[in-house]
C-alpha cells in the first residue's frame, strides 16, 4: 500500500464528483467497483457521551462528615467544540454505584438522567446572545436532570429538573462562567449536594509519550529507543470533561447507616464505581408496545484509574466494560501477571539494572491484586481500605480516615508517601495516579511500604514518572472542587510539565 | 459559525488539481476526518515493517471514506488493505472482522455472510460480528436470522450501530412508528465527533418520516443532517425529494443538482430528471435520463453494475424494458432482500411477464412492509392481471401510506386507482 501516494477519489465516480457533473460527459469514465445501493448502516462508532473517563472519591476536606464522588464522562472534550458542543446524553443512564458490604455488588446507586430542552426549534445555535443566568432565554438548549437514589431495589427520586450550567463558550457567550457554575450547585434533602456540567478534566498525564511505547520524557535516555530527556507534556491539559459530582453524608453510605467509629470499623470502607448504560429493546415488538427502556445495558464503567488502558487486554475491553465488578475475579490474572510490567522490563530493564535498580516482577503480583481489587489491610489487625476477599475493581475509600489537606494540596504520591487520605485509599483530584501506578508496577514502592509490608523498593524504579505532576487548572476549594472548564475562545493544550517527578521520602 | 460551510468548493478544486498531478495529495488543505484517517494509516503502513494492525486501520479508513464520499471505488482499496493484513497474519482477528464489512460494500453478500460467521466463531461476544451478520442476512433476504443477529447486537452493545439496524428491521416488518422511535435513539446515540455518522442517522430518520408521509418531520431531519454535515449528498437528495413532493420544484432542482455534484449516483440523477419533467422542462429531463444511461453503460463496460438503481430507472421510465429485466435478474442472483424482489417484480411487469412479476411482488411484501412503492408496484401488477379488487386495495394502501411517495409514480397510482374505481362503478351499474 506504500504506492498509495494520493488519497483523492480512486474511481471515476469520485473524480466526477470532484470535477462537477458536466465533466462526466466529457470523461471516458471507468468506475472500478459496484456502487453502494445497499443500506450501509454505521459500524464504527464512538460513544463519548457514554464513556467514563475518571472517577474520584474522597472525604470532603471542608465537610469531613461527607464523601465527595466525582464521575467524569466524555473524554478529551475540545473547548472550542462549536457548533455541536458536548453534552450529557439524554438517552444514557449515568450512575454512581456504592458497595458498602464488600461483595462487589452495588448496594446504593445514584442515577442521573438528563433532558435537553430546545427553546427555539428553528435555530441550531447553542446560544443567541450572552448567557447570564441558568434561565437565560439566549441559551437555546439548556439541560436539566433527575437524581434518583436506589438502595437495595428501593427507588427514591431526590430531585427533578436540576439545572446544569452551559458549556464555557467564551467571553461573549458566557461572560461570568464561575457564577453560572456556582448557580448550578444544588442542595438536595438530607445534606446532599450535587453538580453536573462541564469542568476542566482534572486528570493529568503525558498521554502523548506514555502511549508511545511507554515513553517517560524525563527518562527518555533510559528507554530502549532513547530520545533526549525533556519535561513531561500534559496530554489532557486544556481539555474539558463532563462531571457529575455528588457529596453525601457518610452515614447515608455505610452499610449500617452510621458514622464509622474509626478506620478499623468494618463499615468504614466503601467501594465506588461509576457507569454509563444505554437502552436495549426487542428488535421486533410482539405486542405493539414500545418496549424501550425495559432494560439497561452497561456500556462503560470506571473505578481505579488506567485499568482499562493498562491492565485489560484490547480484545476484552468491551466485555470488561459491560461486566459487573463483582465478577472481576476473571480479570485477576491480568493484574497478577501484568503486561505493563513486562513492557517496563523490555523498555527500561537494562537501564534500571545499570543504575542499581532491578527488573519488575512480572508474575505472582498479588500486591497489585491487593491494591487494585481487594484493598489493603494494615499490619496489626488495622485497616487501610480492605473489603475482604471478593475481587472487584472499585475505588475503596476508608471514610473514617480524615482528610489531611485542603483540596488540591495533598501529597501527590498519597499512601506511598504516608498520606493515608490519598490514593489508593480513595482517589483525590491531586493524586498523581500515573506515577503511583508506574512505581507500584515497577517495584519502586518507597521506604514506607517497604518497611510496612516488605514490598520491593528498588531504586531508581521508585523515581519513575511521566513528568506531569499536577493539573494545569487549579481545583476549587469548595464543592464541586473540579476546576473551571477551559473556554472555547482561549485555551492552551499540551502545557509543559516538569523534568522531575514527585519525590518519594 | 461553521468553517465547514465554505469547505467543499475548495476541496473539490484541490481534488481536481491532485488528480491532475498538480498538487500532492497531502496538500488537500481542509481534509475531512476520513481523509485524515487515511493519511495517518498510510503513514503507518508506509514504514519499513508495516503491520497487520496498520493495514486494518487503512482498510477501516477507506471504508469510512467510501461512506463519506459515496464513492464505491474505495471498497476495492479497503479490500486490498485487509488482504495485506491477512497475508501478514492469517489469524489476525481485527482483520477477520473487517472482511465481511468490506464484502458488504462490494455487494458480495454471500461472501460477507461466510466471513462474518468465521469472525463470530472466533469472538462470539463481539457485537461487531452481529452487525455484519445482520446486514448480510438482510441483503440475502433471510430476515429471521437478521432479526436474531440484530437482537444479539443490541443486547451486547446498545448504541448507534445496533439502533440503526433495529430501526431498519422494524420498518421492514411493518412497524413504522417503532422504527421512528429507535431511529431517534440512534440520532441521540451518534457521537457529535462523528458528523457523518450523525448525519447518516438523521437522514434515515428523515426517510422513515417520509415513508410515513410526514413531509415536515422528514424535512426537519434532513435539514439537521445538513447542519451537522454540510453538503451531505444523502441529505440533499432527501430534502430534494421532500421539496418536490411539496411542489417546490425550483428548490428541489437546486438540491438535487448539489447532491449530484457531490455524488453522481444514478438514482439522484434520475430523480433530478423527474423534477425537471414535472417542471415542464422535457429537454433537461431527457439530458438527466441520458446521463443515467451513460453512467450505466460505462459501469457495464468494466463488468460492474449499478444493478438495482438502473433496473428501477429503466422500468420507471419505460426505457429498455429488457435491459431492466436483465439487470434485475442479475441483481436477484446475488441477493434476496425484498427491495430486490420488488425491482424484479417491476421489471417483469414492464416487460410483460406478469406471472413472474406477481410472484416477485408477493415475495416483496412477505414481511408486511408498509412501503408505498411496494404496494404501488403490487397494485399495478394485480391490475394488469385483472385482479381489480386486490389492485385497488394495494393502490389505496400506497396512497394512504404516503400520497407523495414518488413524484413520477404517485400520480400514476392515483390515475390507476381512479380508473379501477370507475370500472367497478360501471360494472355495478351494468349489473343493475
Amino acid at each position: 500500500m506504500k504506492s498509495h501516494g494520493r488519497t483523492p477519489s480512486p474511481s471515476v465516480v469520485g473524480a466526477c464528483a470532484a470535477l462537477g457533473l458536466g465533466a462526466l460527459l466529457l470523461t471516458p469514465a471507468v468506475p472500478t467497483a459496484r456502487a453502494s445501493s445497499h443500506r450501509e448502516a454505521p459500524l464504527i462508532s464512538q460513544d463519548p457521551e457514554a464513556d467514563n473517563t475518571d472517577t474520584y472519591a474522597f472525604v470532603s476536606p471542608d465537610r469531613p462528615d461527607t464523601v465527595t464522588i466525582v464521575a467524569n464522562y466524555i473524554p478529551l472534550e475540545e473547548p472550542a467544540g462549536g457548533p455541536n458542543f458536548a453534552a450529557f446524553g439524554d438517552d444514557v443512564l449515568y450512575a454512581i454505584n456504592i458497595d458498602n458490604d464488600g461483595d462487589g455488588e452495588e448496594d446504593i446507586q445514584y442515577q442521573f438522567r438528563f433532558r435537553t430542552t430546545i427553546r427555539n426549534r428553528e435555530s441550531f445555535l447553542y446560544n443567541t446572545g450572552p448567557i447570564t443566568s441558568l434561565d437565560d432565554p439566549n441559551w437555546n438548549m439548556p439541560q436539566t436532570y433527575t437524581v434518583t437514589r436506589v438502595e437495595r431495589g428501593k427507588r427514591s427520586v431526590l430531585a427533578t429538573r436540576v439545572k446544569i450550567p452551559p458549556v464555557n463558550v467564551g467571553p461573549r457567550s458566557t461572560p461570568d462562567y464561575e457564577a453560572l457554575a456556582a448557580a448550578a450547585v444544588t442542595d438536595l434533602p438530607g445534606g446532599v449536594e450535587v453538580f453536573a456540567g462541564q469542568r476542566d478534566d482534572p486528570f493529568f498525564v503525558d498521554l502523548g509519550s506514555v502511549f508511545d511505547l511507554a515513553g517517560l520524557r524525563p527518562f527518555n535516555n533510559a528507554h530502549l529507543l532513547p530520545l533526549d530527556p525533556g519535561p513531561g507534556v500534559d496530554g489532557v491539559g486544556g481539555f474539558n470533561t463532563h462531571s457529575i459530582v455528588i457529596q453525601v453524608p457518610i452515614d447515608q453510605l455505610t452499610r449500617n447507616h452510621k458514622m464509622p467509629r474509626g478506620p478499623d470499623d468494618p463499615a468504614a470502607v466503601i467501594g465506588v464505581y461509576a457507569s454509563a448504560s444505554r437502552q436495549r429493546m426487542r428488535v421486533l415488538r410482539d405486542d405493539g408496545s414500545i418496549q424501550n427502556g425495559e432494560r439497561w445495558v452497561q456500556v462503560s464503567r470506571l473505578a481505579e484509574p488506567l485499568i482499562n488502558e493498562l491492565i485489560i487486554p484490547l480484545g476484552m475491553k468491551d466485555f470488561w466494560n459491560r461486566s459487573d465488578p463483582a465478577h472481576d475475579e476473571r480479570f485477576a490474572q491480568f493484574y497478577r501477571s501484568p503486561e505493563l510490567a513486562r513492557v517496563v522490563n523490555v523498555l527500561y530493564g537494562d537501564a534500571l539494572v545499570a543504575l542499581g535498580g532491578a527488573p519488575a516482577r512480572t508474575t505472582n503480583r498479588d500486591d497489585l491484586v491487593l491494591i487494585l481489587l481487594t484493598g489493603v489491610p494494615l499490619p496489626g489487625g488495622h485497616n487501610l481500605n480492605s473489603t475482604g476477599k471478593t475481587k472487584a475493581d472499585l475505588i475503596r475509600l476508608n471514610t473514617a480516615i480524615a482528610p489531611t489537606h485542603p483540596v488540591g494540596q495533598g501529597d501527590p504520591l498519597g499512601v506511598l508517601n504516608g498520606d493515608l487520605a490519598g490514593f489508593p485509599n480513595g482517589r483525590r483530584l491531586e493524586d498523581d495516579v500515573t506515577d503511583i501506578e508506574l512505581r507500584a508496577v515497577a517495584d519502586g514502592y518507597g521506604t514506607l511500604l517497604n518497611g510496612l509490608f516488605g514490598l520491593p523498593n528498588h531504586s531508581p524504579n521508585n523515581q519513575i514518572g511521566d513528568g506531569v505532576n499536577q493539573n494545569d487548572v487549579p481545583f476549587l476549594e469548595h464543592f464541586p472542587y473540579v476546576g473551571t472548564p477551559n473556554q472555547g475562545y482561549a485555551h492552551e493544550h499540551h502545557r509543559v510539565g516538569s523534568t522531575s517527578t514527585p519525590h518519594l521520602d | 459559525m461553521r468553517s465547514s460551510r465554505t469547505r467543499r468548493p475548495g476541496r473539490a478544486l484541490a481534488a481536481l488539481l491532485a488528480l491532475a498531478g498538480l498538487l500532492p495529495a497531502g496538500a488537500l488543505a481542509d481534509a475531512s476526518p476520513a481523509d485524515r484517517e487515511v493519511a495517518t494509516a498510510e503513514q503507518r503502513v508506509g514504514g519499513a515493517s508495516p503491520s497487520s494492525d496498520g493495514y486494518v486501520a487503512l482498510a477501516s479508513a477507506f471504508m469510512r471514506k467510501a461512506r463519506e464520499s459515496g464513492d464505491p471505488g474505495y471498497y476495492g482499496r479497503a479490500q486490498a488493505a485487509v488482504a495485506r493484513a491477512l497475508l501478514l497474519d492469517p489469524d489476525h482477528y481485527e482483520a477477520l472482522r473487517v472482511v465481511p464489512w468490506v464484502r458488504l460494500g462490494l455487494h458480495d453478500f454471500r461472501g460477507a455472510l461466510a466471513a462474518a460467521e468465521r469472525a463470530r466463531v472466533v469472538e462470539p461476544d463481539d457485537w461487531w460480528n452481529y452487525g455484519t451478520l445482520t446486514d448480510a442476512y438482510a441483503e440475502l433476504g433471510d430476515y429471521p436470522h437478521a432479526v436474531e443477529a440484530a437482537q444479539r447486537m443490541v443486547d451486547l452493545r446498545p448504541g448507534l450501530p445496533s439502533y440503526t439496524r433495529a430501526a431498519y428491521l422494524r420498518a421492514l416488518y411493518g412497524d413504522r412508528a417503532g422504527a421512528i422511535a429507535i431511529a431517534k435513539l440512534a440520532v441521540e446515540a451518534a457521537s457529535p465527533r462523528d458528523p457523518e455518522g450523525r448525519a447518516w442517522a438523521l437522514v434515515h430518520l428523515g426517510h422513515e418520516h417520509f415513508a410515513a408521509g410526514d413531509l415536515v418531520a422528514a424535512a426537519r431531519a434532513y435539514a439537521r443532517a445538513l447542519d451537522v454535515f454540510p453538503d451531505y449528498y444523502l441529505a440533499l437528495g432527501g430534502l430534494g425529494r421532500v421539496r418536490a413532493a411539496e411542489g417546490r420544484l425550483r428548490e428541489a432542482i437546486d438540491l438535487y443538482r448539489r447532491a449530484v455534484a457531490h455524488v453522481p449516483a444514478p438514482d439522484l440523477i434520475a430523480a433530478l430528471g423527474d423534477v425537471y419533467e414535472a417542471a415542464g422542462d422535457a429537454d433537461q429531463a431527457e439530458r438527466q435520463y441520458a446521463l443515467v444511461e451513460y453512467v450505466g453503460k460505462v459501469a457495464e463496460a468494466v463488468g460492474t453494475t449499478y444493478g438495482r438503481q438502473l433496473a428501477l430507472f429503466y422500468a420507471d421510465h419505460d426505457r429498455h424494458p429488457e435491459e431492466a429485466l436483465r439487470l434485475a435478474r442479475l441483481e436477484a442472483a446475488g441477493r434476496g432482500d425484498i427491495y430486490t424482489d420488488d425491482t424484479l417484480a417491476w421489471a417483469c411487469y414492464k416487460s410483460g411477464r406478469l406471472a413472474e412479476a406477481a410472484r416477485a411482488a408477493h415475495r416483496a411484501l412477505r414481511l408486511g412492509t408498509e412501503d408505498a412503492m411496494l404496494h404501488y408496484h403490487a397494485g399495478a401488477i394485480a391490475a394488469a392481471l385483472g385482479h381489480e379488487r386486490i389492485a385497488a386495495r394495494h393502490l389505496r394502501r400506497a396512497l394512504g401510506l404516503n400520497p407523495h411517495f414518488d413524484l413520477r409514480q404517485a400520480p400514476r397510482a392515483r390515475a390507476a386507482l381512479a380508473a379501477l374505481e370507475r370500472a367497478a362503478l360501471a360494472a355495478r351499474d351494468g349489473v343493475r
